[in-house]
């Protein structure tokens, strides 16, 4: 399908790759349909656009890639909701908040992860019970682990 | 806003399917406990009010994309092998 966004122009996105929030997202209840877009360049940063909402667009990273032992508590009511029996085959995301500008003061929201079933592509915000913070600095991330080759 | 007196160990049914009752009270605190339908969302309004503002502050913005946080800039950042 054909999406009209601010943010990236027009775009052709595979019918499949469409993202069911049947909650929305939190401030968002509204806007159900995203897809998964990447960014440009060698990142994992993501970028969750809204299909029926061209200005809506919120980039992400998948949690790990931020802090390696993430890890959340999912109830079984949250899994059910995205149609998982086992948290190994989720996804999850944390949103990130980049400030205008200001791109060294972005931050994660560790406690409000998106988690997604990838088979059936639906997905929801949840609220993690564990004490993370909604501001994680990112400049206090533990420095991206680089394997050398060879 | 609809305001109800209720007593220790009443409830109120909202619609169908949720149920709020009054488990216990000590103090200036109220204990509550909450049927509802699974998959009803059901937040603390105070983190709920928190996660909401997080969420439009990070959907700021409608033109262009931001500059990548160094963090995950091409680069710096480098996929971790899974061994």
């Amino acid at each position: 399908m054909k999406l009209t966004t601010t943010r990236f122009g027009e775009i052709e996105v595979p019918d499949n790759d469409v993202l069911f929030f049947s909650f929305g997202v939190l401030g968002f209840p509204e806007v159900k349909r995203y897809v998964l877009l990447d960014h440009s360049g060698d990142t994992p940063l993501k970028w969750l656009q809204a299909i029926d909402k061209p200005e809506l667009a919120f980039p992400m990273v998948p949690a790990t890639d931020l802090v390696e032992d993430y890890h959340i508590t999912v109830c079984p009511d949250d899994l059910e909701a995205v149609g998982i029996e086992s948290t190994a085959e989720l996804q999850a995301f944390v949103i990130l908040t980049i400030p205008n500008g200001a791109s060294e003061r972005s931050t994660a929201n560790l406690k409000a992860p998106i988690l997604m079933n990838p088979t059936t592509h639906v997905a929801r915000q949840i609220l993690a019970a564990e004490d993370y913070p909604i501001r994680y600095p990112l400049s206090d991330a533990q420095p991206a682990k680089v394997e050398c080759a060879g | 806003m609809l305001v109800l007196t209720r007593k220790l160990g009443e409830g109120i049914t909202i619609g169908t399917g949720i149920r709020v009752v009054i488990l216990g009270i000590r103090g200036s605190q109220v204990r509550l406990g909450i049927e509802a339908p699974p998959h009803t969302e059901i937040y603390r309004d105070e983190i709920h009010a928190k996660i909401v503002e997080e969420n439009r502050r990070a959907a700021e913005g409608v033109s262009g994309q931001p500059a990548v946080p160094s963090r995950f800039s091409p680069g710096v950042w480098q996929r971790r092998s899974k061994t």
